[in-house]
């Protein structure tokens, strides 16, 4: 089992670190690139989320009637709903699949960020990847990726903390307990991020926070693209 | 028959827990970032974890083609449907 995912997702990316080291000769500029090409090829079908934003939008009363219907049902509303986005041929959800699909090749790129850097020798090179013994940990001459770095980690959690407010909904609720589950959502993955980021190797902080980065360019894009009538509900 | 029954729902335990564990943590429709999904996420009512918590308790282990089934067919191009076990 172990072996197979080392062959298919963690060999492959790793050449592609390497290969990619051998003509850009600064680890944390090869982080970067890879990072953005994972994120652009997981990128979920933008057009679409955003025409179903719009849709959603004109949804909002008929979406408030069924809520405000089966206020203390919450199996029944999920139901209404769920019969209501049927209808109107609207769907506002994503799916379980790619959240799983997802997860192992997140799990790689850690892996594979952390044996590059550990600064042993490399195993599973293809034969036409220069093998460059070991690769230099320094980022711009500047940070050592092998170490952990408690600034970059704190970074990576403020960028977090943002990213999480431009998701959350921008109605506010008078319902106490959503509240809550908002301020959790809100600090809770933020104090995580640093706490893993003083703990693991610069280099995976260096990957958060350019992906946490993506994510905030890609939900601002669809903030901007999209009217702001649509996050704000309908008021 | 009945032995089997039993021995498949003794084995799936280790799984609920799994699932229990999911829905308390990462889960985006039971779990801490639920919030930041106000329209839900999954495609299916109920949930592929709920569904699978469903047919493990009810089957055992015997239910994981059902469930492996309902979570494939949770893509992208499915049209959102109430789905019970």
């Amino acid at each position: 089992m172990a072996n197979i995912f080392n062959q298919i997702l963690i060999y492959p990316l790793l050449n592609l670190l390497v290969f990619c080291y051998h003509y850009i000769p600064d680890i944390g500029i090869v982080i970067i690139l890879i990072t953005i090409l994972v994120r652009l090829l997981l990128l979920p079908s933008f057009h679409k989320s955003l025409k179903q934003q719009k849709a959603m939008a004109e949804l909002q009363p008929k979406m408030n009637e069924v809520k405000e219907k089966y206020k203390d049902d919450k199996e029944g509303q999920a139901k209404a709903l769920m019969e209501l986005y049927a209808t109107h041929k609207v769907n506002p959800l994503s799916s379980c699949l790619p959240l799983l699909i997802q997860l192992p090749i997140l799990i790689a790129l850690y892996q594979v960020f952390i044996r590059s850097l550990n600064g042993s020798v490399l195993h599973g090179l293809y034969k036409f990847v220069n093998d460059p013994g070991h690769i230099n940990p320094i980022f711009l001459h500047w940070i050592n990726l092998s170490h952990p770095n408690i600034i970059m980690a704190v970074i990576a959690g403020v960028l977090q903390y943002f990213q999480s407010r431009l998701m959350l909904p921008k109605t506010p609720t008078t319902d106490a307990t959503t509240r809550m589950m908002q301020y959790q959502t809100l600090y809770f993955l933020p104090g995580l991020t640093i706490l893993f980021g003083i703990r693991f190797p610069a280099g995976l902080t260096l990957y958060w926070i350019v992906t946490t980065l993506f994510g905030i360019a890609q939900q601002y894009f669809l903030i901007r693209k999209d009217n702001l009538k649509v996050l704000n509900g309908s008021k | 028959m009945e032995i089997l029954k039993t021995i498949s729902r003794i084995l799936s335990l280790p799984l609920l827990l799994v699932v229990w564990l999911y829905q308390r943590t990462f889960s985006p429709d039971h779990g801490l970032f639920k919030s930041l999904f106000p329209y839900g996420y999954c495609k299916f009512y109920p949930s592929c974890s709920e569904y699978g918590r469903l047919v493990l308790k009810e089957q055992g282990i015997l239910g994981l083609p059902k469930i492996i089934k309902r979570v494939l067919s949770c893509r992208p191009s499915a049209s959102p449907q109430i789905d019970q076990p």
